[in-house]
Protein backbone atom coordinates (compact mmCIF):
# COMPACT_ATOMS: atom_id res chain seq x y z
CA UNK A 1 0.00 0.00 0.00
CA UNK A 2 1.23 3.30 -0.98
CA UNK A 3 1.67 5.76 2.06
CA UNK A 4 0.38 8.86 -0.42
CA UNK A 5 -3.18 6.74 -1.42
CA UNK A 6 -4.08 6.10 2.48
CA UNK A 7 -5.62 8.83 4.42
CA UNK A 8 -4.01 10.55 6.56
CA UNK A 9 -3.68 9.40 10.10
CA UNK A 10 -7.06 10.90 11.73
CA UNK A 11 -5.30 11.96 14.96
CA UNK A 12 -5.45 15.74 14.67
CA UNK A 13 -9.40 14.99 13.60
CA UNK A 14 -9.90 13.74 17.19
CA UNK A 15 -11.35 16.18 18.87
CA UNK A 16 -8.82 18.21 21.09
CA UNK A 17 -9.74 16.76 24.65
CA UNK A 18 -8.87 13.59 23.24
CA UNK A 19 -6.05 14.49 21.25
CA UNK A 20 -4.65 16.37 24.99
CA UNK A 21 -5.53 13.15 26.90
CA UNK A 22 -3.60 11.18 24.43
CA UNK A 23 -0.65 13.65 24.50
CA UNK A 24 -0.47 14.06 28.25
CA UNK A 25 -0.03 10.18 28.77
CA UNK A 26 3.42 11.43 27.87
CA UNK A 27 6.61 12.74 30.42
CA UNK A 28 8.13 15.72 29.28
CA UNK A 29 10.93 14.54 27.68
CA UNK A 30 8.58 12.58 24.73
CA UNK A 31 6.03 15.58 24.40
CA UNK A 32 9.14 17.88 23.83
CA UNK A 33 9.57 16.41 20.26
CA UNK A 34 5.87 17.84 19.42
CA UNK A 35 6.96 20.96 19.82
CA UNK A 36 8.75 20.88 15.97
CA UNK A 37 5.98 18.93 14.39
CA UNK A 38 3.91 21.19 13.06
CA UNK A 39 1.85 24.71 14.16
CA UNK A 40 -1.15 22.99 15.63
CA UNK A 41 0.86 20.64 18.34
CA UNK A 42 3.31 23.85 18.87
CA UNK A 43 0.31 25.57 20.20
CA UNK A 44 -1.63 22.62 21.91
CA UNK A 45 1.43 21.98 23.76
CA UNK A 46 1.51 25.66 25.12
CA UNK A 47 -2.39 26.01 25.62
CA UNK A 48 -2.94 27.04 29.12
CA UNK A 49 -5.49 24.22 29.53
CA UNK A 50 -2.55 21.43 28.65
CA UNK A 51 -2.83 19.25 31.70
CA UNK A 52 0.32 18.42 33.75
CA UNK A 53 1.95 15.52 32.57
CA UNK A 54 3.52 12.69 34.72
CA UNK A 55 7.02 13.27 36.33
CA UNK A 56 9.72 12.51 34.27
CA UNK A 57 12.68 11.51 36.49
CA UNK A 58 16.43 12.51 35.55
CA UNK A 59 18.98 11.72 37.89
CA UNK A 60 21.39 14.64 37.87
CA UNK A 61 24.59 12.62 38.39
CA UNK A 62 27.84 14.51 37.49
CA UNK A 63 28.75 18.11 37.37
CA UNK A 64 32.01 19.93 36.39
CA UNK A 65 34.58 19.85 39.08
CA UNK A 66 34.12 23.80 40.09
CA UNK A 67 31.29 26.29 39.32
CA UNK A 68 29.60 27.12 37.33
CA UNK A 69 27.80 24.47 35.87
CA UNK A 70 26.56 25.13 32.49
CA UNK A 71 25.00 21.50 32.31
CA UNK A 72 24.49 18.22 34.06
CA UNK A 73 25.18 15.06 33.33
CA UNK A 74 21.96 12.73 33.77
CA UNK A 75 20.37 9.85 33.57
CA UNK A 76 17.22 9.15 32.25
CA UNK A 77 16.15 5.97 33.65
CA UNK A 78 12.77 5.52 31.70
CA UNK A 79 14.69 5.48 28.38
CA UNK A 80 17.65 4.03 29.72
CA UNK A 81 19.94 6.94 28.16
CA UNK A 82 22.28 9.85 29.17
CA UNK A 83 21.67 13.11 28.27
CA UNK A 84 23.65 16.13 29.57
CA UNK A 85 20.76 18.57 30.76
CA UNK A 86 21.99 22.53 30.31
CA UNK A 87 21.29 24.77 33.55
CA UNK A 88 19.80 27.92 32.52
CA UNK A 89 22.76 30.61 33.44
CA UNK A 90 20.54 32.75 35.31
CA UNK A 91 20.03 29.47 37.94
CA UNK A 92 21.24 29.32 41.15
CA UNK A 93 22.54 25.43 40.61
CA UNK A 94 24.38 26.75 37.98
CA UNK A 95 26.41 28.17 40.69
CA UNK A 96 26.58 25.57 43.65
CA UNK A 97 25.69 22.18 44.05
CA UNK A 98 21.58 22.04 46.14
CA UNK A 99 21.85 21.18 49.79
CA UNK A 100 18.71 19.03 49.15
CA UNK A 101 16.40 18.52 46.47
CA UNK A 102 12.51 17.07 45.82
CA UNK A 103 10.00 16.50 43.12
CA UNK A 104 11.40 19.42 40.59
CA UNK A 105 12.82 21.75 43.45
CA UNK A 106 15.97 22.45 45.15
CA UNK A 107 17.18 24.32 48.23
CA UNK A 108 20.75 25.62 47.15
CA UNK A 109 23.19 28.71 48.04
CA UNK A 110 23.62 31.79 46.51
CA UNK A 111 26.00 34.52 46.49
CA UNK A 112 23.74 37.42 48.23
CA UNK A 113 23.04 40.31 46.03
CA UNK A 114 20.83 42.72 47.58
CA UNK A 115 21.19 45.02 50.55
CA UNK A 116 23.17 43.45 53.46
CA UNK A 117 20.39 43.31 56.22
CA UNK A 118 19.70 40.22 57.71
CA UNK A 119 22.27 38.39 55.60
CA UNK A 120 24.55 35.20 56.37
CA UNK A 121 27.49 36.15 57.19
CA UNK A 122 29.19 34.66 54.58
CA UNK A 123 27.14 36.72 51.45
CA UNK A 124 25.62 34.05 51.08
CA UNK A 125 21.72 33.25 51.47
CA UNK A 126 19.61 30.43 50.65
CA UNK A 127 17.85 29.94 47.93
CA UNK A 128 14.52 27.99 46.45
CA UNK A 129 14.56 27.50 43.10
CA UNK A 130 12.65 24.81 40.19
CA UNK A 131 15.29 23.30 38.52
CA UNK A 132 15.50 23.57 34.89
CA UNK A 133 13.06 26.34 34.98
CA UNK A 134 13.66 29.71 33.78
CA UNK A 135 10.95 30.98 36.94
CA UNK A 136 12.60 33.04 39.53
CA UNK A 137 13.73 31.40 42.66
CA UNK A 138 12.79 32.15 45.49
CA UNK A 139 14.91 34.09 48.57
CA UNK A 140 15.07 31.94 51.74
CA UNK A 141 15.89 34.24 54.93
CA UNK A 142 18.77 33.15 57.21
CA UNK A 143 18.19 30.24 59.75
CA UNK A 144 18.71 30.55 63.31
CA UNK A 145 22.11 30.68 64.46
CA UNK A 146 22.27 27.81 66.81
CA UNK A 147 25.76 26.18 65.85
CA UNK A 148 26.51 25.25 62.49
CA UNK A 149 22.97 24.62 60.94
CA UNK A 150 22.69 22.66 57.74
CA UNK A 151 19.86 21.49 55.33
CA UNK A 152 18.60 18.34 56.06
CA UNK A 153 15.76 18.41 53.55
CA UNK A 154 13.27 20.37 51.13
CA UNK A 155 9.69 19.11 51.28
CA UNK A 156 6.61 20.60 48.59
CA UNK A 157 3.82 21.51 50.25
CA UNK A 158 0.67 19.99 49.16
CA UNK A 159 2.54 17.68 47.16
CA UNK A 160 0.56 14.74 48.08
CA UNK A 161 -2.32 15.93 46.65
CA UNK A 162 -0.75 16.55 42.92
CA UNK A 163 2.25 15.70 42.84
CA UNK A 164 2.43 16.41 39.13
CA UNK A 165 1.58 20.05 39.33
CA UNK A 166 3.50 21.30 43.20
CA UNK A 167 2.42 23.79 44.57
CA UNK A 168 4.89 26.82 45.45
CA UNK A 169 4.65 26.38 48.53
CA UNK A 170 7.24 24.25 50.86
CA UNK A 171 9.13 23.25 54.03
CA UNK A 172 13.18 23.47 54.21
CA UNK A 173 14.07 20.98 57.58
CA UNK A 174 17.62 22.00 59.19
CA UNK A 175 19.72 21.28 62.27
CA UNK A 176 22.83 21.67 63.83
CA UNK A 177 25.05 20.53 66.90
CA UNK A 178 23.85 21.90 70.24
CA UNK A 179 25.10 21.79 73.55
CA UNK A 180 22.44 19.05 74.28
CA UNK A 181 22.10 17.41 71.36
CA UNK A 182 21.04 18.69 67.75
CA UNK A 183 18.78 21.54 67.28
CA UNK A 184 16.08 21.44 64.43
CA UNK A 185 14.66 24.80 62.85
CA UNK A 186 11.98 24.31 60.08
CA UNK A 187 11.35 26.70 57.42
CA UNK A 188 7.92 27.39 56.15
CA UNK A 189 7.28 29.38 52.78
CA UNK A 190 3.64 30.19 53.47
CA UNK A 191 4.55 31.85 56.78
CA UNK A 192 8.01 33.29 55.86
CA UNK A 193 10.29 32.47 58.64
CA UNK A 194 12.59 29.77 60.43
CA UNK A 195 10.91 28.54 63.75
CA UNK A 196 12.99 26.27 66.44
CA UNK A 197 11.81 22.85 66.34
CA UNK A 198 12.57 21.23 69.58
CA UNK A 199 15.96 19.55 69.97
CA UNK A 200 17.25 16.20 70.07
CA UNK A 201 18.71 14.75 72.84
CA UNK A 202 21.55 12.69 71.86
CA UNK A 203 24.90 13.76 70.68
CA UNK A 204 25.23 12.44 66.80
CA UNK A 205 28.08 13.62 64.85
CA UNK A 206 25.76 14.38 62.07
CA UNK A 207 22.41 14.08 60.26
CA UNK A 208 22.61 12.42 57.15
CA UNK A 209 19.91 11.75 54.23
CA UNK A 210 15.51 11.93 54.58
CA UNK A 211 13.27 9.59 53.55
CA UNK A 212 9.55 10.87 53.47
CA UNK A 213 6.24 9.03 54.57
CA UNK A 214 3.24 10.71 54.74
CA UNK A 215 4.21 13.68 56.44
CA UNK A 216 7.29 12.17 58.41
CA UNK A 217 10.57 12.55 57.46
CA UNK A 218 12.85 9.53 58.79
CA UNK A 219 16.59 11.04 59.39
CA UNK A 220 19.89 8.62 58.88
CA UNK A 221 21.20 9.76 62.31
CA UNK A 222 25.22 8.83 62.39
CA UNK A 223 27.40 7.93 65.42
CA UNK A 224 25.64 6.72 66.76
CA UNK A 225 23.92 5.23 63.84
CA UNK A 226 20.10 5.79 64.51
CA UNK A 227 16.83 6.21 62.07
CA UNK A 228 14.91 9.29 63.65
CA UNK A 229 11.19 10.44 62.53
CA UNK A 230 10.54 14.05 62.29
CA UNK A 231 6.93 14.90 62.50
CA UNK A 232 6.24 17.55 59.75
CA UNK A 233 2.69 18.64 61.75
CA UNK A 234 3.44 18.72 65.22
CA UNK A 235 7.11 19.16 64.39
CA UNK A 236 8.48 16.59 67.23
CA UNK A 237 11.67 14.23 67.07
CA UNK A 238 11.29 10.53 67.68
CA UNK A 239 13.79 7.49 67.86
CA UNK A 240 12.95 4.68 66.33
CA UNK A 241 15.49 2.00 65.59
CA UNK A 242 18.67 1.32 65.85
CA UNK A 243 20.71 1.00 62.37
CA UNK A 244 22.24 -2.35 61.82
CA UNK A 245 25.88 -3.01 62.62
CA UNK A 246 29.03 -3.11 60.11
CA UNK A 247 27.26 -0.76 57.71
CA UNK A 248 30.33 0.58 55.29
CA UNK A 249 28.13 2.83 53.61
CA UNK A 250 24.09 3.44 54.13
CA UNK A 251 21.02 5.34 52.19
CA UNK A 252 17.41 5.34 53.83
CA UNK A 253 14.43 5.75 51.21
CA UNK A 254 10.87 5.76 51.35
CA UNK A 255 8.42 3.64 48.24
CA UNK A 256 4.72 2.89 49.14
CA UNK A 257 4.70 4.10 52.68
CA UNK A 258 7.88 1.49 53.79
CA UNK A 259 11.31 2.62 54.75
CA UNK A 260 14.44 0.78 53.26
CA UNK A 261 17.55 0.71 53.51
CA UNK A 262 20.86 0.06 50.82
CA UNK A 263 23.92 -0.56 52.62
CA UNK A 264 27.15 -1.99 52.24
CA UNK A 265 28.51 -4.64 54.78
CA UNK A 266 31.91 -5.24 55.76
CA UNK A 267 33.38 -8.10 56.93
CA UNK A 268 36.58 -7.67 58.28
CA UNK A 269 36.88 -4.10 56.79
CA UNK A 270 35.95 -5.52 53.44
CA UNK A 271 32.95 -5.20 51.76
CA UNK A 272 31.14 -8.94 51.55
CA UNK A 273 27.56 -8.11 50.42
CA UNK A 274 25.45 -4.46 49.53
CA UNK A 275 21.93 -5.20 51.28
CA UNK A 276 18.66 -3.66 50.59
CA UNK A 277 16.53 -3.87 54.21
CA UNK A 278 12.94 -3.44 55.09
CA UNK A 279 11.75 -1.56 58.40
CA UNK A 280 8.74 -4.21 59.73
CA UNK A 281 6.40 -2.47 61.73
CA UNK A 282 3.91 -4.05 64.66
CA UNK A 283 0.57 -3.56 64.41
CA UNK A 284 0.34 -0.77 66.36
CA UNK A 285 3.04 0.97 64.26
CA UNK A 286 5.93 0.27 66.47
CA UNK A 287 9.19 -0.65 64.84
CA UNK A 288 9.99 -4.23 65.03
CA UNK A 289 13.48 -4.53 62.90
CA UNK A 290 15.10 -4.62 59.97
CA UNK A 291 14.20 -7.42 57.40
CA UNK A 292 16.39 -8.39 54.39
CA UNK A 293 14.23 -8.09 51.16
CA UNK A 294 17.53 -8.27 48.87
CA UNK A 295 21.34 -8.94 48.86
CA UNK A 296 24.33 -8.87 46.06
CA UNK A 297 26.85 -10.77 47.26
CA UNK A 298 30.43 -11.22 46.41
CA UNK A 299 29.40 -14.04 44.06
CA UNK A 300 27.16 -11.53 41.85
CA UNK A 301 28.86 -10.40 38.82
CA UNK A 302 27.04 -7.32 39.14
CA UNK A 303 28.33 -6.65 42.70
CA UNK A 304 32.35 -7.33 41.33
CA UNK A 305 31.51 -4.80 38.47
CA UNK A 306 30.21 -2.32 41.08
CA UNK A 307 32.87 -2.75 43.30
CA UNK A 308 35.69 -3.43 40.85
CA UNK A 309 37.38 -5.53 42.69
CA UNK A 310 38.11 -3.18 45.08
CA UNK A 311 36.50 -3.82 48.21
CA UNK A 312 38.98 -1.92 51.15
CA UNK A 313 38.25 1.46 50.62
CA UNK A 314 34.77 0.42 49.22
CA UNK A 315 32.12 3.94 49.42
CA UNK A 316 29.08 4.72 47.67
CA UNK A 317 27.01 7.85 47.42
CA UNK A 318 23.30 7.37 46.77
CA UNK A 319 20.67 9.31 45.26
CA UNK A 320 16.68 8.10 45.20
CA UNK A 321 13.32 8.71 44.06
CA UNK A 322 10.04 6.88 43.30
CA UNK A 323 11.66 3.45 44.70
CA UNK A 324 14.71 3.85 42.22
CA UNK A 325 18.00 3.99 43.69
CA UNK A 326 21.15 4.73 42.14
CA UNK A 327 24.80 3.88 43.75
CA UNK A 328 27.63 5.77 42.80
CA UNK A 329 31.00 3.90 43.53
CA UNK A 330 32.95 7.06 44.51
CA UNK A 331 36.43 4.84 43.37
CA UNK A 332 35.28 3.91 40.13
CA UNK A 333 32.32 6.00 39.54
CA UNK A 334 30.48 3.14 38.45
CA UNK A 335 26.52 3.46 38.50
CA UNK A 336 24.19 0.86 40.25
CA UNK A 337 20.73 1.08 40.10
CA UNK A 338 17.86 -0.88 42.42
CA UNK A 339 14.35 -1.35 41.58
CA UNK A 340 12.47 -1.59 44.67
CA UNK A 341 9.55 -2.41 42.59
CA UNK A 342 10.76 -5.59 41.03
CA UNK A 343 13.96 -6.30 42.90
CA UNK A 344 16.41 -6.12 40.47
CA UNK A 345 19.91 -4.65 40.49
CA UNK A 346 21.08 -3.06 37.07
CA UNK A 347 25.07 -2.00 36.61
CA UNK A 348 24.84 0.93 34.00
CA UNK A 349 26.85 1.67 30.90
CA UNK A 350 29.25 4.78 31.79
CA UNK A 351 28.44 7.77 30.31
CA UNK A 352 30.33 8.90 27.10
CA UNK A 353 29.85 12.57 27.65
CA UNK A 354 31.78 12.23 30.97
CA UNK A 355 35.04 13.75 30.68
CA UNK A 356 37.60 12.89 33.92
CA UNK A 357 36.89 16.26 35.30
CA UNK A 358 33.35 15.61 36.83
CA UNK A 359 32.19 15.05 40.23
CA UNK A 360 29.42 13.43 42.01
CA UNK A 361 26.27 15.86 41.55
CA UNK A 362 23.83 13.32 43.19
CA UNK A 363 20.51 14.98 42.80
CA UNK A 364 17.14 14.00 41.13
CA UNK A 365 14.35 15.71 39.56
CA UNK A 366 11.21 15.50 38.30
CA UNK A 367 10.75 17.38 34.95
CA UNK A 368 6.90 19.02 33.88
CA UNK A 369 5.86 21.53 32.25
CA UNK A 370 7.78 23.97 33.71
CA UNK A 371 10.35 23.78 31.03
CA UNK A 372 7.99 24.34 28.28
CA UNK A 373 6.78 27.39 29.75
CA UNK A 374 8.60 30.35 29.62
CA UNK A 375 8.82 33.19 32.34
CA UNK A 376 5.69 34.45 33.63
CA UNK A 377 3.47 31.96 31.93
CA UNK B 1 -24.37 -19.74 28.14
CA UNK B 2 -28.21 -21.47 28.91
CA UNK B 3 -28.43 -17.95 30.98
CA UNK B 4 -28.35 -16.00 28.03
CA UNK B 5 -31.58 -17.21 26.81
CA UNK B 6 -33.68 -15.83 29.74
CA UNK B 7 -31.51 -12.28 29.21
CA UNK B 8 -32.71 -9.01 27.70
CA UNK B 9 -31.44 -8.87 24.04
CA UNK B 10 -30.85 -5.53 22.50
CA UNK B 11 -30.66 -4.52 19.31
CA UNK B 12 -27.74 -2.29 17.91
CA UNK B 13 -27.84 -0.94 14.34
CA UNK B 14 -24.63 0.67 13.13
CA UNK B 15 -24.16 3.75 10.74
CA UNK B 16 -24.19 1.19 7.71
CA UNK B 17 -27.46 -0.17 8.62
CA UNK B 18 -25.93 -3.57 10.36
CA UNK B 19 -27.64 -5.22 13.20
CA UNK B 20 -25.83 -6.71 16.18
CA UNK B 21 -28.21 -8.70 19.10
CA UNK B 22 -26.05 -8.53 22.26
CA UNK B 23 -27.13 -9.11 25.74
CA UNK B 24 -28.20 -6.29 27.98
CA UNK B 25 -25.61 -6.46 30.07
CA UNK B 26 -22.95 -6.48 27.10
CA UNK B 27 -24.67 -3.42 25.96
CA UNK B 28 -24.33 -1.57 29.58
CA UNK B 29 -20.83 -1.75 29.01
CA UNK B 30 -21.44 1.24 26.85
CA UNK B 31 -22.05 3.90 29.53
CA UNK B 32 -23.61 5.97 26.84
CA UNK B 33 -26.67 3.03 26.12
CA UNK B 34 -27.32 2.52 30.36
CA UNK B 35 -28.33 6.30 29.92
CA UNK B 36 -30.39 5.38 27.26
CA UNK B 37 -32.01 1.92 28.92
CA UNK B 38 -32.36 3.57 32.09
CA UNK B 39 -34.30 6.69 30.84
CA UNK B 40 -36.40 4.24 29.05
CA UNK B 41 -36.07 0.34 29.76
CA UNK B 42 -38.38 -0.70 27.28
CA UNK B 43 -36.02 0.44 24.46
CA UNK B 44 -34.92 -2.92 22.46
CA UNK B 45 -33.40 -1.27 19.70
CA UNK B 46 -30.96 1.45 19.45
CA UNK B 47 -29.36 2.62 16.59
CA UNK B 48 -26.04 4.39 16.23
CA UNK B 49 -25.32 6.56 13.42
CA UNK B 50 -21.82 7.09 14.44
CA UNK B 51 -20.28 4.06 14.66
CA UNK B 52 -19.64 2.02 11.49
CA UNK B 53 -20.18 -1.86 11.74
CA UNK B 54 -16.74 -3.10 11.61
CA UNK B 55 -15.83 -0.87 14.94
CA UNK B 56 -19.00 -1.92 16.41
CA UNK B 57 -18.49 -5.00 16.15
CA UNK B 58 -15.00 -4.44 17.52
CA UNK B 59 -16.49 -2.63 20.94
CA UNK B 60 -18.98 -5.51 21.17
CA UNK B 61 -16.04 -7.85 21.57
CA UNK B 62 -14.37 -5.85 23.76
CA UNK B 63 -17.29 -6.01 26.05
CA UNK B 64 -18.06 -9.56 26.19
CA UNK B 65 -14.78 -10.23 26.66
CA UNK B 66 -14.57 -8.05 29.83
CA UNK B 67 -18.31 -9.10 30.64
CA UNK B 68 -17.67 -12.42 30.80
CA UNK B 69 -14.19 -12.15 32.79
CA UNK B 70 -16.04 -10.20 35.41
CA UNK B 71 -18.91 -12.88 35.53
CA UNK B 72 -15.54 -15.46 35.71
CA UNK B 73 -14.19 -13.68 38.83
CA UNK B 74 -17.89 -13.11 40.23
CA UNK B 75 -18.68 -17.30 40.12
CA UNK B 76 -15.18 -17.67 41.61
CA UNK B 77 -15.67 -16.31 44.64
CA UNK B 78 -19.06 -17.54 45.16
CA UNK B 79 -17.74 -21.04 44.58
CA UNK B 80 -15.25 -20.50 46.70
CA UNK B 81 -16.55 -18.03 49.46
CA UNK B 82 -13.39 -15.74 48.59
CA UNK B 83 -11.15 -15.06 45.61
CA UNK B 84 -7.97 -16.79 45.82
CA UNK B 85 -5.15 -13.57 45.08
CA UNK B 86 -3.38 -15.68 42.91
CA UNK B 87 -5.94 -17.09 40.37
CA UNK B 88 -7.43 -13.43 40.40
CA UNK B 89 -4.32 -12.25 39.29
CA UNK B 90 -3.84 -15.01 36.61
CA UNK B 91 -7.29 -13.98 35.68
CA UNK B 92 -5.96 -9.89 35.69
CA UNK B 93 -3.13 -10.71 33.43
CA UNK B 94 -5.24 -13.26 30.86
CA UNK B 95 -7.33 -10.05 30.41
CA UNK B 96 -4.22 -7.63 29.70
CA UNK B 97 -2.97 -10.44 27.44
CA UNK B 98 -6.03 -10.43 25.74
CA UNK B 99 -6.70 -6.52 25.50
CA UNK B 100 -3.00 -6.36 24.29
CA UNK B 101 -3.85 -8.65 21.46
CA UNK B 102 -7.09 -6.59 20.65
CA UNK B 103 -5.06 -3.78 20.47
CA UNK B 104 -2.74 -5.03 17.20
CA UNK B 105 -4.59 -3.15 15.11
CA UNK B 106 -3.60 -0.59 12.23
CA UNK B 107 -3.22 3.23 13.33
CA UNK B 108 -6.85 3.95 11.69
CA UNK B 109 -8.61 1.08 13.18
CA UNK B 110 -7.26 2.71 16.19
CA UNK B 111 -8.49 6.06 15.72
CA UNK B 112 -12.31 4.93 15.44
CA UNK B 113 -12.14 2.84 18.38
CA UNK B 114 -11.07 5.67 20.22
CA UNK B 115 -14.00 7.89 18.66
CA UNK B 116 -16.21 4.82 19.35
CA UNK B 117 -15.49 4.42 22.93
CA UNK B 118 -15.57 7.99 23.58
CA UNK B 119 -18.70 8.34 21.85
CA UNK B 120 -20.06 5.39 23.62
CA UNK B 121 -18.19 5.88 26.80
CA UNK B 122 -16.67 2.74 27.05
CA UNK B 123 -14.04 4.08 29.91
CA UNK B 124 -11.84 0.87 30.17
CA UNK B 125 -11.79 0.71 26.14
CA UNK B 126 -11.56 4.39 26.03
CA UNK B 127 -8.17 3.68 28.04
CA UNK B 128 -6.96 0.91 26.52
CA UNK B 129 -6.82 2.65 23.22
CA UNK B 130 -5.44 6.19 24.26
CA UNK B 131 -2.94 4.66 26.19
CA UNK B 132 -2.14 2.40 23.26
CA UNK B 133 -1.92 5.75 20.98
CA UNK B 134 0.17 7.31 23.53
CA UNK B 135 2.68 4.07 23.02
CA UNK B 136 2.76 4.53 19.48
CA UNK B 137 3.95 8.35 19.76
CA UNK B 138 6.47 7.67 22.42
CA UNK B 139 9.89 8.15 21.76
CA UNK B 140 9.66 8.87 18.58
CA UNK B 141 11.76 11.90 16.70
CA UNK B 142 9.62 14.85 15.07
CA UNK B 143 10.25 13.38 11.42
CA UNK B 144 9.10 9.58 13.00
CA UNK B 145 5.61 11.83 14.27
CA UNK B 146 5.57 13.70 10.69
CA UNK B 147 5.20 10.19 9.09
CA UNK B 148 3.07 8.31 11.94
CA UNK B 149 0.40 11.03 11.48
CA UNK B 150 1.29 11.91 7.99
CA UNK B 151 1.19 15.52 9.56
CA UNK B 152 3.18 18.31 7.11
CA UNK B 153 5.78 20.34 8.65
CA UNK B 154 3.98 23.86 8.53
CA UNK B 155 6.98 25.53 10.66
CA UNK B 156 9.99 27.32 9.10
CA UNK B 157 13.64 26.54 9.23
CA UNK B 158 14.07 29.26 11.95
CA UNK B 159 11.19 28.22 13.94
CA UNK B 160 12.09 24.64 14.23
CA UNK B 161 15.69 25.49 15.08
CA UNK B 162 14.68 27.69 17.51
CA UNK B 163 12.75 25.21 19.22
CA UNK B 164 15.16 22.99 19.06
CA UNK B 165 17.83 24.68 20.05
CA UNK B 166 15.52 25.55 23.28
CA UNK B 167 16.55 21.94 24.60
CA UNK B 168 18.66 20.37 22.23
CA UNK B 169 18.75 17.39 24.37
CA UNK B 170 15.40 16.60 23.89
CA UNK B 171 16.19 15.74 20.22
CA UNK B 172 19.16 14.03 20.60
CA UNK B 173 18.88 10.28 19.11
CA UNK B 174 18.82 7.64 21.30
CA UNK B 175 22.37 6.20 21.98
Amino acid sequence: MSMSDSPPFPFLYLPIHLQERILSLLPISYLLPFLSVSRSFLSLLHSPTFPPPPPDLFFLLFCPVSPPFPSLLSFHASSFRWISLPIPSNSPLSLSRPFATSSSLAVSSFPFTGPLHGCHPTGESLVAARMFSTRPYQQIPPMIRVGDPYVLAVIPVGADAAPSAPSDHFQVIAASSSKGGVFSQVYDSRHGEWVPTGEILCQFVVLGNTALVDRSLYVHAYMPDQLLQFDLILYKWKFIIAMPENMMSSHIFSHNQNIYLVAGFEDLGVISAIRVLLLDWGENREPLGWREISILSERDEVFLGFTGGCCWLFHFEAVDRDGLVCLHNSLTNEILFFDVRDRSWVLIPPCSLASKDTKWYGHATEMGLEVLRPVGA
Amino acid sequence: MARSSTENMITLMSSDGEEFMVTEKVARECTTIRNMLEDDCVITNIPLPNVTSDILSMVIEYCMEHVAAAEKAAAETAEKGSSSAPAAAKANKDLEEWDKAFMNVDVYTLCDLILAANYLNVSGLLDLTIQTAANLIKGKSPEQIRKTFHIQNDLSLEEEEKIRSQTPWAFEKSE
